[in-house]
């Protein structure tokens, strides 16, 4: 027959990694002792399994539905450990490490990348650099704004807004980059004969087709 | 319709209006919720309730020594505790008036 202390183990056991189990659990003992002292039915057959016990005081004690938590708990759990094993390995670390040091670079990329991609949309393909002072400006604007948005990514908006600009600019990159090389448009193949440099922005929209 | 669903959104209510009357330990609380005829309230629920409104600042908790058994930590009301009582029993007693009346409709 499990005992009142067999009991409360095995719940501390459940509960192991949860950040508030000792307090949760300060007066567990006694209350299983006391439980245990009114009756000769078995623990296991008045509370049910230590388990199921422990999965119902934290749902309790965090005003959740049960089922719900064992669900994403897990899910956390993993997660969690997951980033622990890969925290363990060196070449993880270091990587991570590195690529934080290349983001004020990326951020300068971003800004450049996107501000000449608002200049094609305006004016019309070009090369990867702006042709005259209009353009120029409106980079050296993108870039500000890029490198700001970076230094500040905190908060749910600021975070969620430099999410997109990310994955614009290395989509508008990828097309660049991609349509560079094998786009069969004239233009293009204009602009690459007339310099060594690839176009940035080969394949315009109809609407901001080049006047010619 | 399962009550113990009913009783998820009651139970802090209902261990509050428990304790209201005089302090309990845990299991007393248990016992005198079942006595008052919540029969499917569970130990585990209430013990994590219990600790929860204790960390929520609105129980006080006092160990009493026990020649024959464990001893038994006491949980009582304080004053934050008996003013989340008062406005949840206005909200509960709002809603199930609410409820009343509009079963009174469905069944007329």
């Amino acid at each position: 027959m499990t005992t009142p202390d067999q009991y409360a183990q095995a719940v501390r056991e459940a509960l192991a990694g949860h950040p508030e189990r000792e307090e949760l659990l300060e007066d567990l003992d006694d209350h299983l002792a006391e439980i245990a002292a009114e009756s000769d039915v078995p623990l296991e057959q008045r509370l049910g399994p230590p388990e199921t016990y422990a999965e119902e005081l934290l749902a309790a004690y965090e005003e959740r539905s049960p089922r719900a938590r064992g669900r994403r708990s897990r899910l956390r759990e993993s997660a969690g450990a997951w980033r622990a094993r890969l925290l363990e390995q060196e070449v993880y670390r270091s990587l991570t490490g590195f690529l934080a040091e290349l983001r004020p670079g990326w951020w300068v990329l971003r800004g450049y990348v996107l501000g000449l991609f608002v200049l094609t949309m305006l004016t019309g393909p070009r090369l990867l650099v702006p042709d005259d002072l209009f353009g120029w400006a409106l980079v050296a604007v993108a870039v500000w704004a890029s490198v700001w948005m970076g230094r500040r990514a905190r908060g749910v908006l600021v975070v969620t807004v430099a999410t997109a600009l990310n994955l614009a600019g290395v989509l508008v990159l990828a097309v660049a980059v991609m349509g560079a090389e094998y786009s069969p448009d004239p233009d293009v193949a204009y602009a690459t004969a007339r310099a060594p440099v690839p176009a940035l922005c080969p394949a315009p929209s109809p609407s901001a087709s080049p006047t010619r | 319709m399962d009550s113990s669903q009913l009783l998820k959104g009651v139970l802090d209510l209902a261990v509050l209006a428990v304790l209201d009357e005089r302090d309990g330990y845990g299991y007393d609380v248990l016992r005198r919720l079942r006595e008052a005829g919540l029969d499917d309230v569970g130990d585990a629920s209430v013990y994590g309730t219990l600790r929860r409104l204790y960390k929520a600042g609105a129980l006080t908790s006092y160990v009493v020594a026990s020649d024959e058994g464990p001893h038994r930590k006491y949980y009582g009301l304080n004053d934050a505790g008996r003013a989340m009582y008062a406005s949840s029993a206005k909200t509960w007693t709002s809603f199930a008036a609410t409820m009343a009346s509009l079963l009174k409709e469905g069944q007329a």
